[in-house]
């Protein structure tokens, strides 16, 4: 069943000419991969542009893909540095970060409401590139501390320290005051 | 996913992981896949199937950096993009277009004008694919630059104009094309009749030019034909390189002038060109 081979013997049809063993992976990461990008960009359709520019270009360069390493490491990093340019081609105009909510919108209530989406994104937005990137991996692309330490070149020990202090910082910017 | 290894070790690592665990999971577009595949499949369909030894990894890997393969495949996506914009025009009227001439293009949707295959385009139209077998097309899906306009409506719809087809074979117009006021300037219809005007193509090959593109005022000038025949003056063209008279276009009063027809042809004037310049 082709859905079921692993990704390291689809990437090997790939190389030999077969695109259709393309689509199982496509199909595998397509979720994970635009959930990425939607929490690091937080915006639908460049998240789509991105995850979909992703898998173009990791296709195109195949071929350079190290097999001793995980496949997933491998395109997520194509997405991040897709988010980066796509972020840089961004209009002046265009806010990287989405409004909290206004004063008066305490955090228990906003995080009871719809405005919960909102407020973590727009919170997420607030961290820096390396404390996003590490909540995206553990908490939407729901990686081990073992996978995202490999995904990120850092031993585990790191991984988790770094979790961590993302986590507290993120839980600051959603302190109500910190909303007002 | 939240296990038994995302503790919070205080009040405000709780609350995140409280946001985090509520906050929503997105299901990726329902086209997202297909779109990814038709562009990988699209080159095999627009341009014919490689032999097997194109494909090989063997081969791949010999060239420097896997550079060759990303090179065709580029060429390729060129292709299927160009294709498109083809296909679009000749749904949108790509003159002359003669009885039974039909294109099928899918909705217009985002993203869609790169995904595109040639399934998807049927072209009937004897003009356009003699217009594909061309050198100017081959030489502009060879130009990796062209891949950033050609999808663009503005593009698209220059594409009508026989004058802009036959610039393309023009290379300073082609160069003209990783330059944003030029691409900004073909949505002037002014402009794109000034295309007909070889001074103005062969002006596009002059930096200076393409800077003052991004003038409204200029390129409505373009429109008078005075003014696009001063173009083929070499000291007009040079006089553009000119700070004194580049900055003479930032002004809004100047290049209200070029409005005037008594001032274009005070430019036309050899002594007023070398006044300015001096």
């Amino acid at each position: 069943m082709v859905d079921g081979d692993p990704d390291e013997a689809l990437v090997a049809r790939c190389l030999r000419g077969e695109v259709e063993a393309f689509e199982p992976l496509v199909a595998r990461y397509q979720r994970v991969l635009y959930n990425a990008a939607y929490r690091l960009l937080g915006d639908r359709e460049d998240a789509r542009d991105v995850a979909q520019g992703a898998f173009v270009k990791a296709y195109e360069k195949l071929a350079s893909f190290d097999t001793r390493y995980r496949f997933f490491s491998w395109i997520y990093r194509i997405v991040v540095n897709e988010a980066l340019n796509a972020r840089s081609r961004r209009r002046p105009d265009s806010p990287l970060v989405a409004d909290l909510p206004g004063r008066g919108a305490g955090v228990e209530d906003a995080l009871a409401s719809r405005e919960r989406k909102d407020c973590v994104q727009a919170a997420l937005l607030r961290l820096s590139s390396d404390d996003r990137e590490v909540i995206v991996l553990r908490h939407f692309a729901d990686l081990s501390y073992a996978e995202i330490g490999e995904t990120l070149g850092v031993p585990e020990k790191t991984v988790k320290s770094r979790l961590h202090e993302a986590r507290q910082r993120l839980g600051r910017i959603l302190e109500p005051e910190s909303l007002q | 996913m939240i296990d038994e290894r995302d503790e919070a070790l205080d009040p405000d690592e709780a609350r995140a992981l409280r946001a985090l665990q509520s906050a929503e999971r997105l299901e990726p577009p329902a086209d997202l896949a297909p779109s990814v595949m038709r562009q990988l499949s699209a080159p095999s369909n627009v341009l014919g199937d490689r032999s097997p030894e194109f494909w090989s990894p063997d081969r791949r890997r010999q060239s420097s950096g896997g550079g060759s393969m990303s090179s065709r495949k580029v060429l390729l996506g060129i292709a299927a993009v160009a294709v498109l914009a083809i296909g679009y025009f000749a749904v949108k009227g790509f003159p002359p277009i003669g009885p039974g001439s039909e294109a099928t293009v899918g909705a217009a949707k985002r993203y869609q004008s790169e995904q595109i295959s040639g399934k998807d385009v049927v072209l009937q139209n004897a003009e356009l694919q003699a217009f594909m077998q061309t050198d100017v097309f081959h030489t502009l899906i060879s130009d990796r630059r062209a891949l950033k306009v050609l999808g663009s409506e503005t593009f698209r719809d220059a594409l009508a104009s026989q004058s802009f087809r036959d610039a393309l074979a023009n290379q300073s117009f082609r160069d003209a094309l990783a330059s944003q006021s030029f691409r900004d300037a073909l949505a002037s219809q002014s402009f794109r009749d000034a295309l007909d005007n070889q001074a103005a193509k062969d002006a596009l090959a002059n930096q200076s030019f393409r800077d003052a593109l991004a003038s409204q005022s200029f390129r409505d000038a373009l429109a008078n034909q005075s003014f696009r025949d001063a173009l083929a003056n070499q000291s007009f063209r040079d006089a553009l390189a000119n700070v004194s008279f580049r900055d003479a276009l930032a002004n809004q009063s100047f290049r209200d002038a070029l409005a005037s027809q008594s001032f274009r042809d005070a430019l036309m004037d050899q002594a007023s060109r070398d006044a300015r310049e001096n």
